[in-house]
C-alpha cells in the first residue's frame, strides 16, 4: 500500500462517521517517510492506499497516530468540528528526564481544515519524560503510556503509567494502577465488553511483553494477567465481536497474528504469519463506535491555568499518614527546564534544572487555589510552617492555557468522587497568581 | 400641546405595534412561533398531531395476583390495564390530567389515581374501569398510598409541600400533613406502621452548605409525621421502597456536587447517582450508595422495587435507559450489620457516598431498557421486572433469574418520533455529556430545577465568581437572554455550545438534534397556577398587590421612578422586560451586579430566589435583601402590603402580549398621581438653562423604542442606585455631604438630570428620580419637543435638541477617585456606547454625532 515509502508504520483507521457512531473504516492514517533522510511524518491515505496526503509538516519525528472523534476548538458557537489525530512526536527538543534520547510528547492535529484556520497542531502533553503509544478511548479521551522517573531523587528509576486525559491535554488523570502487574505497560486498547487490554513487561527494553487487562468498572482494582506461559505479545487489537488478535512470537521466530485464545491464555488461531518478518501492528477494517467527541476547553489566547486542591490531606499514599491536619502550611510548585536536544548523544543524561514556578499557602483545611502558566510541567511539594518538604510529587503534570484543573486531594484514591463542600480556597475567592513569580 | 399631539400618534401606533406584536406572538410565517392559549398556559405550534398520542407511561403497579398490570399514563390521561399473562392492553379508563400515581383499595375493587395538572385523585371503580369520584386535594399531587386497612388514603402534594390525607368511605379529604420540600413519592411499611415519603428537593439550607432532603416518616395510626430525617447532601429523592423484612427504606437520589467549582466532569465532578438506605422508623442511621463506576455514570436514578424476596434491589437509571440489578446480601455487607443496624462508622459512610468503585461489589447486572425507564414493578413470585420505558411506550419484561428481557408490551402510542419527542427523548439522555454523567433532566427534573447553585467555572471568569442560582426550564419560550449573566441570547446557544462546554464538557449536541431540544423545551408550558385559577377573578388581596406593583407612588407620597417600578421590569407576558438590571445583589464574588430579569410565572416555585439564591422564600427578597429599595420601592410597605403584593406576584403567569405602548401610556399615567417634588439640596446654582426639561416622559410618548432602550440601561437607574448607603454613602461620606446622595446636586449632576437648575425651570412632568433622562444629553425640550417642531430637525436644533458627542458622555465617565473603591472596569466607552445607541442612532449613524 506504501510502495512509495522507505518506511511505514503505525496505521489507525478512521471512523468516518458524520454522525452515525459506527464507521466503515474508509481511510488510514499512518506515521511514513519517504526516504531514510527524511524525518517521520503523518500521512493519510484511501484504505486501498490511493490519495496520500501528508498531515504533518516541520514537526519534528511524527509516529503512531491515532484518529480521534471529531471536535471543536473555538467558543462560543464551537461550529469548527472537524476530525482530529492525536500523535507521538519529539517536535519538543527536549532530552527525556535521565536519559540521552529525546523526549517524546503527544499532540494533536486535525486532519480536515478549520474554516479560517486551516490546519492547527497542538501539543498536548507536557511531560519531561516521554508520552507515547496512545489510544482513544470510547470516552472521548486519550489513553498513554508516561514514562516518568520513580521518585524525585538522583539516580531513581523510570516508571509507567497508563494515563488519560482529555484529547486536547487537559483532565491528566491516571487511568490504571502502578501498583498492580509490571513495571511497564504500554499498546492500550478498549475493547467492546469494556476492558483495558494492554502489554506489560519487566522490562521495557524488551521487544515484547504479556498480555493483562483492567475493568473499565473499576480500572485500578481490576488488573488481571491475560497470557499464561511462553511467549511475547505485542500490539493487541480488538475486533467488534470481543475477540483480540495480537502479534505474537514464542520468542526465537518472527511475530506473526494470532488471535488470543483467552481460556487457553496464550496465542490461538493464527491469522497470517510471513515467517521472513514481524507480523505487527494489525488493525481491523471493520466498523468500530465512534468516540464521544469532547470540546476543547482550551483557550489558545491565555497563557494561564486555574488549579483548586480541595484538600492535600486526602491522599492514599502511605507517607502521607504521618502528617496531621494543619501541618502542611504551603505548596511549591516547581518546574523544570529541560537541555535542548542537539541530536549527538551526550555520554550523561543532561540535567533538568528546576524553578520554583511560586510557592502559595494552604489553607486550613488543606485547599489551595492557584493561577499558574499554562502549558507548562510542573510538580508539587508539600512544605510545614518550617519550610520542610512533607510530600513530593513524583509526576509531571500541567494545566493547559485557559482551562481550570480540580483535584481532590494529593494522590487520593481515584475511586472516590469528591466531597459536597466549598474549600476555604474557593471561599476566600481569588487564586493565588503566580504566573510572572518566576 | 404636546399631550394632545402624543394621544393621536398614541392611536395610530397603537395599532401598527399591536398587529405587530400579535404577528410575533402568533409566529411569523415562515416558522412556527408561540400562542397564547385562555387559559393563560403557552402552547407552541411546534406539536404534530402524533405529540397528543404518546402514552408516557410513568407508573406501575400489580395487582396482587399478579394478573393485572395498572399503567399510569401521563400524555393521554389514562391508566392502562394490561393483562400480564396475554402480554397486552386489555382495558383503559380516562382520568384527570397528567397522571402520576397509583393506588389500590386493599380489596382491589378501587384504583386510586392522582391527577398532576387537575390538582385531584380519580377513583376508579376497577370492575368497570370507570371513574367513581374525584377528590380534590393539594397541588401537583404525584405518589399515593393506602393504610393497611384502605382506610385513609395518602397523597403526596408535590407543590404545597404535604399530604393529603383522604377518608376513603367518604372521598373527603380530613388532614393535611407538612411534609419536606416537594414530596414525590410514598411507600408503606409491610407491617403498615410508618408510612415513609420521599422528597425532590432540599430542605432550605443556608447558601454554600450542602443540600438536605427529608425523609418524611408518618405514623399511620395516629396520622402525624413523627420523624423527619435528613438526608444528608443528597437531592432529587424519586421513589422509594421498604425492604420486604422491614429493616430498610431505599430512596433514589441523586449526589450532586454543586457546591464544587465545575472546573471538570470526570471522577464524578458534577453530580453522583445513588440511592440511601436507612433503617427503618422515625429514626436511625442511614448510608448511601452509589449506582455509578468510575469511568460510566448511571444517572437520573428513578424507580425502586426490591424482589419479593428481598435478595434483589432494582433501580432504574432513567437517564441512560438502564435498570441496575443489586444483591442486597453484598450491599448489606458493606453495611457492616451490627444486630440489623448499620455498624458502619459515620467517616465509612461518607466514604462510600463518594465511592465510585465499589458499586461493583454489589451490582449483578446492568439491563438495558428502552427510553427513559421510569417506574418499575416484580411479579408476586418476583419472576418478572416489569419496566415503564416512559418515552418508548412501552412496559419492558424482564425474566429475573436471567436478567434478560424477554419482551416488551406495547401501549399504543404512535411508533413514529416526532420532533418534539425526540427532543424530550434527547432531554432525558445522559450520552451527551461525558461519561454519561448528566442529562438536561438530571438538573432540571421533572423540566423545572434542583434548588440548587453552581459555581460555572467559565474560561476566563474562573474559579469561585458568581455563584448561579439555577433556573426553571418552564415557560422559558422567547424569555431570553437566558442565564443569569444573560450570556446567552438564545436557548439554542444555552443549550448547545454553552451547556456542551460548561457542564457536558462533550461535544453537546449535533445540529438537528440540538433544534428538536430547542423545540421541545420551548414547548415546556407553566402548570396551571392554584393561586388563579382561568376564570376567576382575583380576591382582594390580590387586587391590592396588583396595584403595588404597578404603583408610582410609595404610601408616603414619594415618586417611583418608572426604572423602579415592579411593572416595569417586570411586563406581561412573560414578566421579563428582558434586559439585564443591577438591583444591588451584586456580592463580593460577583463580577458584575447586572442580572438578567428572570420571568416570574410561577415563581412561588421556584425557589430559593436571586441570581445566587440566597433567600428561600419571596418575603426575604425585600425584607432581607433590599434594604435601600434598590429591587423597587418596598421599605415603605407593612407587613400586610408586602403580603399582598406577593398574592398578586403568585398569580402571574404567561399572559397576552401587552405592547410597550400601552405599557409606558399607563405608567405615565400613574406618574401623575401626586404632586410630590424631590427636595435637592446644593441648589444654589445660578445656572439657567435656556428652557424648562419636560421629562422623558413626554419624549417616550412617541419615542417608545427609544424609551425602551433606555430602561434599559443603568441610566435608568442612577438615581435609584444613589440610595446604595454602602457606596453612594461611602462616596458622600468622602465629600463631607450634608445630604442624602439621592438629594444631593451634586451626586446628581452625573446620576440625575437638571437637579442643578432652578425648580422653576424643572416642569410637572419632570421628575428628577428618573436619574439620566433624555434631556439630560439632548437638552431641555420645552421648545423643541412638540410633534411639529420634532418633524423638522433643523428646526428642532435650533430650539435646543442637542445632538450630542462622545465629551457629552465623558463629562461624567472620566475617572473618579472618589469612585476607586468600587473598583469597576475601566470605561469603555465603545462598548458603553453600544448598550445605550437608540434604535434611530443604529439606523442613522449620523443621529448622534458619534
Amino acid at each position: 500500500m506504501t510502495p512509495e515509502f522507505a518506511a511505514a508504520s503505525d496505521p489507525s483507521i478512521s471512523f468516518d462517521g458524520k454522525r452515525i457512531v459506527f464507521a466503515d473504516g474508509k481511510r488510514i492514517v499512518f506515521a511514513g517517510r519517504r526516504t531514510l533522510k527524511e524525518t517521520w511524518n503523518v500521512w493519510e491515505m484511501d484504505i486501498d492506499g490511493a490519495n496520500k496526503r501528508q498531515v504533518t509538516r516541520d514537526l519534528g519525528n511524527c509516529r503512531e497516530p491515532e484518529y480521534l472523534a471529531t471536535s471543536s476548538i473555538t467558543p462560543p458557537d464551537f461550529a469548527d468540528r472537524v476530525r482530529w489525530v492525536t500523535f507521538v512526536s519529539d517536535a519538543a527538543g527536549i532530552y527525556r528526564e535521565g536519559s540521552t534520547e529525546p523526549a517524546t510528547s503527544l499532540y494533536a492535529v486535525n486532519t480536515e481544515p478549520i474554516q479560517g484556520r486551516g490546519t492547527v497542531a497542538w501539543r498536548t502533553t507536557f511531560n519531561l519524560s516521554s508520552d507515547f503509544s496512545p489510544t482513544a478511548l470510547q470516552d472521548g479521551r486519550v489513553l498513554f503510556t508516561s514514562m516518568q522517573l520513580a521518585a524525585r531523587s538522583p539516580g531513581a528509576g523510570e516508571r509507567y503509567s497508563l494515563l488519560a486525559a482529555n484529547w486536547d491535554g487537559s483532565g491528566l488523570n491516571i487511568f490504571a494502577g502502578d501498583a498492580e502487574g509490571a513495571a511497564f505497560k504500554t499498546m492500550g486498547v478498549e475493547t467492546p465488553d469494556r476492558h483495558l487490554v494492554f502489554i506489560e513487561s519487566e522490562n521495557p527494553a524488551a521487544m515484547g511483553g504479556q498480555l493483562a487487562r483492567v475493568s473499565f468498572r473499576r480500572p485500578l482494582r481490576s488488573y488481571e494477567p491475560l497470557s499464561r506461559g511462553e511467549g511475547y505479545y505485542l500490539s493487541p487489537r480488538p475486533l467488534a465481536d470481543g475477540r483480540v488478535v495480537v502479534s505474537y512470537t514464542r520468542g526465537r521466530e518472527s511475530y506473526g497474528l494470532y488471535y488470543f485464545d483467552a481460556g487457553k491464555g496464550g496465542a490461538g488461531a493464527r491469522v497470517y504469519d510471513d515467517p521472513q518478518w514481524d507480523d505487527l501492528d494489525a488493525q481491523a477494517v471493520e466498523p468500530r463506535p465512534e468516540p464521544t467527541g469532547l470540546i476543547s476547553s482550551v483557550v489558545e489566547k491565555l497563557n494561564w491555568g486555574d488549579l483548586h486542591c480541595i484538600s492535600v490531606y486526602d491522599s492514599d499514599r502511605p507517607e502521607m499518614a504521618r502528617v496531621k491536619k494543619g501541618d502542611v502550611k504551603q505548596v511549591r510548585l516547581v518546574t523544570g527546564n529541560p537541555a535542548p536536544f542537539v541530536g549527538r548523544p551526550p555520554k550523561t543524561p543532561p540535567e533538568i534544572r528546576k524553578s520554583v514556578l511560586g510557592v502559595v499557602p494552604v489553607e486550613p483545611d488543606g485547599s489551595f487555589f492557584v493561577r499558574l502558566p499554562g502549558d507548562t510541567p510542573f510538580y508539587m511539594e508539600l512544605l510545614d510552617g518550617q519550610g520542610k518538604v512533607l510530600e513530593s510529587m513524583p509526576r509531571w503534570i500541567w494545566v493547559r492555557r485557559g482551562t481550570s484543573r480540580g483535584c481532590i486531594g494529593c494522590h487520593e484514591n481515584k475511586e472516590l468522587a469528591p466531597e459536597n463542600r466549598v474549600s476555604d480556597a474557593v471561599r476566600r475567592g481569588e487564586p493565588h497568581d503566580i504566573r510572572s513569580s518566576r | 400641546m404636546i399631550l394632545s399631539f402624543s394621544r393621536t400618534r398614541i392611536r395610530m401606533l397603537l395599532f401598527a405595534l399591536t398587529g405587530l406584536i400579535a404577528l410575533i406572538a402568533l409566529g411569523s410565517p415562515d416558522g412556527p412561533g408561540p400562542t397564547y392559549l385562555k387559559d393563560g398556559s403557552k402552547k407552541t405550534s411546534y406539536a404534530a398531531p402524533e405529540d397528543s398520542l404518546y402514552k408516557s407511561p410513568v407508573h406501575l403497579l400489580l395487582s396482587r395476583d399478579g394478573q393485572r398490570l395498572f399503567v399510569a399514563c401521563e400524555n393521554t390521561n389514562e391508566v392502562l390495564l394490561v393483562d400480564t399473562a396475554e402480554g397486552k392492553v386489555s382495558g383503559s379508563v380516562k382520568v384527570g390530567s397528567y397522571p402520576f400515581g397509583l393506588a389500590l383499595s386493599p380489596d382491589e375493587s378501587r384504583l386510586y389515581v392522582s391527577n398532576r395538572r387537575d390538582r385531584t385523585v380519580s377513583v376508579v371503580d376497577i370492575a368497570k374501569l370507570a371513574v367513581l369520584q374525584t377528590i380534590p386535594v393539594g397541588d401537583d399531587p404525584h405518589g399515593l398510598v393506602t393504610d393497611a386497612a384502605g382506610e385513609f388514603l395518602y397523597v403526596a402534594n408535590l407543590y404545597t409541600d404535604d399530604l393529603s390525607v383522604i377518608d376513603t368511605r367518604n372521598f373527603k379529604e380530613v388532614k393535611r400533613l407538612e411534609s419536606g420540600r416537594t414530596p414525590f413519592e410514598v411507600a408503606l411499611a409491610p407491617d403498615g406502621k410508618y408510612l415513609y415519603v420521599s422528597n425532590q428537593l432540599s430542605m432550605p439550607v443556608p447558601q454554600r452548605t450542602p443540600p438536605v432532603l427529608e425523609l418524611t416518616v408518618v405514623d399511620t395510626k395516629r396520622q402525624v409525621v413523627v420523624g423527619r430525617r435528613n438526608l444528608f447532601s443528597t437531592v432529587i429523592g424519586q421513589h422509594l421502597a421498604v425492604s420486604p423484612d422491614n429493616r430498610f427504606v431505599v430512596v433514589a437520589l441523586e449526589l450532586p456536587k454543586n457546591l464544587l467549582p465545575e472546573t471538570q466532569v470526570y471522577q464524578g465532578w458534577m453530580v453522583t447517582h445513588g440511592f440511601a438506605v436507612a433503617e427503618v422508623g422515625r429514626e436511625g442511621r442511614i448510608a448511601y450508595f452509589l449506582l455509578d463506576e468510575p469511568n460510566l455514570y448511571y444517572a437520573d436514578p428513578y424507580g425502586v422495587v426490591f424482589s419479593p424476596d428481598g435478595r434483589r434491589l432494582y433501580v432504574s437509571s432513567s437517564g441512560v435507559d438502564t435498570v441496575t440489578v443489586i444483591d442486597t446480601s453484598r450491599l448489606y455487607k458493606l453495611l457492616d450489620l451490627q444486630g440489623g443496624k448499620i455498624g458502619l462508622s459515620d467517616a465509612a459512610i461518607a466514604t462510600n457516598a463518594r465511592n465510585l468503585g465499589v458499586s461493583s461489589e454489589y451490582v449483578l447486572a446492568r439491563i438495558p431498557t428502552q427510553q427513559n425507564p421510569k417506574d418499575l414493578a416484580i411479579s408476586p413470585d418476583g419472576s418478572r421486572l416489569y419496566v415503564a420505558n416512559r418515552l418508548a411506550d412501552t412496559v419492558q419484561v424482564v425474566d429475573t433469574s436471567t436478567n434478560q428481557t424477554t419482551g416488551f408490551i406495547g401501549l399504543g402510542g404512535p411508533e413514529s418520533v416526532t420532533e418534539l419527542r425526540r427532543g424530550e427523548r434527547l432531554f432525558n439522555y445522559s450520552s451527551i455529556s461525558f461519561q454519561k454523567q448528566l442529562s438536561c433532566n438530571t438538573c432540571h427534573p421533572e423540566y423545572h430545577l434542583d434548588g440548587l447553585q453552581y459555581d460555572i467555572v467559565a474560561p476566563e471568569e474562573g474559579i469561585g465568581r458568581v455563584l448561579l442560582d439555577n433556573r426553571t426550564m418552564r415557560g422559558i419560550a422567547a424569555t431570553g437572554p437566558y442565564k443569569w449573566t444573560g450570556k446567552n441570547p438564545s436557548i439554542a446557544r444555552q443549550d448547545g455550545p454553552r451547556a456542551a462546554q460548561l457542564f457536558f464538557r462533550s461535544h453537546g449536541f449535533q445540529a438537528d438534534d440540538l433544534r428538536a431540544a430547542v423545540k421541545f423545551i420551548e414547548s415546556i408550558p407553566l402548570p396551571p397556577n392554584r393561586y388563579l385559577e382561568p376564570g376567576r377573578r382575583m380576591n382582594e388581596f390580590q387586587r391590592r398587590g396588583r396595584t403595588y406593583f404597578e404603583r408610582a407612588y410609595t404610601r408616603d407620597g414619594r415618586y417611583i421612578p418608572v426604572a423602579n417600578r415592579c411593572v416595569t421590569c417586570h411586563p406581561s407576558p412573560y414578566f421579563t422586560d428582558q434586559q439585564l438590571h443591577d438591583i444591588g445583589s451584586q456580592t463580593n464574588i460577583d463580577d458584575t451586579g447586572e442580572f438578567d430579569t428572570p420571568q416570574i410565572g410561577d415563581v412561588q416555585e421556584t425557589a430559593p430566589f436571586l441570581h445566587d439564591g440566597r433567600c428561600y422564600t419571596l418575603e426575604e427578597i425585600w425584607t432581607v435583601y433590599n434594604p435601600y429599595d434598590t429591587h423597587g420601592v418596598t421599605n415603605d410597605m407593612a407587613k400586610e402590603n408586602l403580603n399582598d403584593l406577593i398574592e398578586y406576584i403568585k398569580t402571574l403567569r404567561i399572559g397576552e402580549p401587552l405592547p410597550y405602548k400601552d405599557l409606558f401610556t399607563s405608567l405615565f399615567a400613574k406618574s401623575k398621581g401626586s404632586p410630590f417634588r424631590l427636595r435637592i439640596g446644593d441648589v444654589s446654582s445660578n445656572t439657567t438653562p435656556a428652557a424648562r426639561y419636560v421629562g422623558n416622559e413626554v419624549c417616550g410618548t412617541c419615542h417608545t423604542r427609544e424609551y425602551k432602550e433606555w430602561l434599559g440601561t443603568k441610566h435608568a437607574r442612577t438615581w435609584v442606585m444613589l440610595g446604595m448607603a454602602d457606596k453612594a454613602g461611602k462616596v458622600a461620606t468622602g465629600f463631607k455631604m450634608t445630604e442624602q446622595p439621592q438629594q444631593s446636586a451634586v451626586c446628581l449632576e452625573c446620576h440625575g438630570t437638571a437637579a442643578g437648575v432652578p425648580a422653576s425651570y424643572r416642569a410637572d412632568t419632570f421628575h428628577v428620580e428618573e436619574g439620566v433622562q433624555c434631556e439630560r444629553c439632548h437638552g431641555p425640550g420645552e421648545k423643541y419637543a412638540t410633534e411639529e417642531v420634532m418633524k423638522d430637525r433643523e428646526k428642532a436644533m435650533s430650539l435646543g435638541l442637542i445632538v450630542p458627542t462622545r465629551d457629552v458622555c465623558m463629562g461624567c465617565h472620566a475617572p473618579k477617585p472618589s469612585h476607586a473603591f468600587m473598583l469597576r472596569k475601566p470605561f469603555d466607552f465603545d462598548s458603553a456606547y453600544s448598550r445605550i445607541k437608540h434604535t434611530h442612532g443604529a439606523n442613522n449613524p449620523n443621529a448622534y454625532g458619534m
